[in-house]
C-alpha cells in the first residue's frame, strides 16, 4: 500500500494539511502533487486548515524589511496572570528567492498589501505578488514614473479581482487605474476633490483604501475612501477629533478601522461601529493620559482583550527601529515592552500587514 | 448479546463486537442503524476493511466514545479540567498513531473514509502530513516511495514558479 494507491481526494486531504512553508517541497516532489497544489479549491482548503490549526488564532502578521532580509513577523498579544499582558514576536518566514525579488522590496518606494497580494513600486516598475502562489507579475504604468507618485491597491467586492489606483503628476492630481481582470489601464470617472499632497496615513480595509487628510482652509482632519468596487471616491468622512494632534490609522481584523490620535498630553484610540466608503461612526476604545513624545510607528487593536499595542519608532539616530512597544488597556493599564530583548532586534518598522489568500494574479 | 452491542465483520471474515454508541462514530453505520438495516443477530459485513485495520478503527471509536460520555457528565468542568482532558486525548492519539507504519496509516485512512469517520480522517491525514514537515523534496520522495518524474527542464520551470516565497 502506497500513497499513490489512495484516491485523489484523500491525497488532497493529506497535502492540504501541510504548512505553508513546506508546500515548496510538495510541489517539487512529483508532477501529480505539483498539479494538486495548483488548484484554487485546494488552496482555499489549505488556507482554512492552516488558520484552524494555528496555535495563535489572534495573531497579526506584518512584513518587516531589514537591511538584508524581508521577514514575515507574527505579533501575538498574550494575557498572562493577574490581567497582565505580554507580547510575543516571532519570525514566521523569510523571503527566499532570486536577487531581483529582494531588490524589488528593498528599493521600492511603496510596498502595499491588500488581501494576500503585495504591490511593490520599484521606480517605474510595478510588481504584484501573492506569496501563496509564489508567482509575480511585473509591468509598467502607462505614464512614466514621477517622484511624487502614490499608489493604492484594492479589490472589487463582487469579482474579487484586484485593482490599482495611481496618483501622479507634480501635485498628485492626475489619476490612472489598472484592472487586473482585464489587464488594462483606464482613467476613473469623477474628479479628484482632495488635495493628495497633504494626505497622511492610509489603510486598506475590505478592499477599499482610506486616507487621512487635512482640509487646507479649516485645518481639520478628515477621512476619505476610494471604493474599488464602484471605482469612485467617497465623500469626506469625519474623524473623532479637532484639528490638533497627530493621527494614525490601523485596520482591526480586516473588519473595522481604528484611529489613534496623539495630543501633547493624551492618546486616544477610536474604533468604527460602521465603516463604508460613504459612512462612518466611531466609538472611543481607549484613552490614556500621558505626556509623551512618542514617535508612533504603528499600532494594533485587540478588541476582545480590550488592549492596544503601540510600537515606538526611534528616529533619534539614522537607523529607524522599534525599540519599545507599549501595551495600553483599560483603567490606566500601561506597560512598556523592551523590544531590544526580542530575538529579532533591531526590529525594523512594519511595512504592512499580511494575510494569506488564494487570489490568483494572471 | 446486549441490545446496544453490534457485530461487525471484516473482509477477511473476522467478527468484532462493538457498542452501538462507538459504532455510531461511523456515519455509514449510524445511517444503517437509523434505517434499521441492522439485524441484531447478524454481523454488518464491511467488504473494504480487513480485520487488522478494523481492530484499529474499533480501538479508536471505543476510546472516543468514552470521552464523549465524559463531556456530557461534566458539563461544568473548569477550563483547566477541559484542557487536561484534551491533552489526555491528544496524548492517546499521538501514541495510537505512533505505533503505526505509513502503510497501515494509508489503509486506516481508506477505512475511515469508507466508514465516514470525520475525526479519524483528520487525525490520520494530519499525521501523514507531519512526515513532510521541514523535509527536502528528495526526503519526501524517499519517505513516500515516490519517483521523481520531472525532467530537468520541468524542474527548472518549477524553480522559477516558486521563486518568490516566504520560506
Amino acid at each position: 500500500m502506497m500513497i499513490s494507491n489512495l484516491p485523489k481526494e484523500l491525497v488532497e486531504e493529506i497535502l492540504s494539511r501541510v504548512s505553508f512553508k513546506d508546500l515548496r517541497a510538495v510541489r517539487f516532489t512529483c508532477k501529480n502533487w505539483n498539479a494538486i497544489t495548483k488548484d484554487r479549491s485546494f488552496a482555499n482548503k489549505q488556507i482554512e486548515k492552516v488558520a484552524a490549526s494555528s496555535s495563535s488564532p489572534g495573531e497579526n502578521q506584518f512584513v518587516m524589511i531589514t537591511k538584508f532580509n524581508i521577514y514575515l513577523i507574527g505579533v501575538n498579544l498574550l494575557r498572562t496572570q493577574n490581567n497582565d499582558f505580554d507580547l510575543s514576536i516571532k519570525r514566521n518566514g523569510t523571503l527566499v528567492g532570486f536577487n531581483s525579488s529582494l531588490e524589488a522590496f528593498h528599493k521600492s518606494s511603496q510596498v502595499i498589501h491588500c488581501n494576500g497580494v503585495f504591490l511593490c513600486v520599484w521606480g517605474n516598475m510595478l510588481v504584484l505578488w501573492n506569496p501563496y502562489w509564489r508567482k509575480t507579475k511585473w509591468f509598467l504604468p502607462r505614464h512614466s514614473y514621477g517622484g511624487s507618485d502614490l499608489y493604492a491597491l484594492g479589490y472589487d467586492k463582487f469579482s474579487g479581482s484586484h485593482k490599482i489606483l495611481r496618483f501622479f503628476g507634480p501635485n498628485r492630481d492626475k489619476l490612472d487605474f489598472y484592472d487586473l481582470s482585464s489587464n488594462s489601464w483606464s482613467v476613473p470617472d469623477g474628479t479628484l476633490e482632495w488635495d493628495m499632497k497633504h494626505t497622511k496615513s492610509s489603510v486598506s480595509l475590505k478592499g477599499n483604501t482610506y486616507w487621512c487628510a487635512i482640509d487646507e482652509e479649516s485645518g481639520d482632519y478628515y477621512l476619505f475612501c476610494f471604493d474599488f468596487t464602484s471605482e469612485r471616491f467617497g465623500p469626506p468622512l469625519s474623524l473623532p477629533l479637532t484639528h490638533e494632534g497627530h493621527v494614525y490609522l490601523s485596520a482591526v481584523k480586516e473588519e473595522k478601522l481604528a484611529v489613534l490620535i496623539k495630543m501633547w498630553n493624551t492618546m486616544e484610540i477610536w474604533v468604527t461601529n460602521k465603516i463604508e466608503p460613504d459612512e462612518v461612526s466611531w466609538s472611543i476604545f481607549l484613552k490614556v493620559d500621558m505626556e509623551t513624545r512618542l514617535q508612533i510607528g504603528s499600532f494594533l487593536v485587540d478588541e476582545e482583550k480590550k488592549v492596544a499595542v503601540v510600537f515606538h519608532q526611534d528616529r533619534s539616530r539614522s537607523k529607524r527601529i522599534y525599540n519599545n512597544a507599549y501595551i495600553i488597556g483599560e483603567n490606566g493599564y500601561f506597560k512598556r515592552v523592551d523590544l531590544r530583548k526580542s530575538p529579532y532586534t533591531p526590529l525594523s518598522p512594519f511595512k504592512c500587514s499580511y494575510v494569506l489568500s488564494s487570489v490568483q494574479i494572471k | 448479546m446486549s441490545s446496544n452491542m453490534i457485530m461487525l465483520k471484516s473482509s477477511d471474515g473476522a467478527s468484532f463486537e462493538i457498542e452501538e454508541a462507538a459504532a455510531r462514530k461511523s456515519k455509514i453505520i449510524a445511517n444503517m442503524i437509523e434505517v434499521e438495516c441492522v439485524d441484531e443477530d447478524k454481523a454488518i459485513p464491511l467488504q473494504n476493511v480487513t480485520g487488522n485495520i478494523l481492530a484499529l478503527v474499533i480501538e479508536y471509536c471505543n476510546k472516543h466514545i468514552v470521552d464523549d460520555d465524559d463531556d456530557v457528565a461534566t458539563e461544568e468542568a473548569s477550563e483547566e479540567e477541559e484542557e487536561a482532558k484534551k491533552k489526555k486525548v491528544d496524548d492517546w492519539e499521538a501514541e495510537f498513531m505512533n505505533s503505526m507504519s505509513l502503510e497501515t496509516m494509508f489503509e486506516l485512512l481508506l477505512a475511515a473514509n469508507y466508514l465516514n469517520i470525520k475525526s479519524l480522517i483528520d487525525l490520520v491525514c494530519q499525521t501523514i502530513a507531519n512526515n513532510i514537515k521541514d523535509k527536502t523534496p528528495e526526503e519526501v520522495r524517499k519517505i513516500f516511495s515516490i519517483e521523481n518524474d520531472f525532467t530537468p527542464e520541468e524542474e527548472e520551470e518549477i524553480r522559477k514558479e516558486n521563486a518568490w516565497a516566504f520560506g
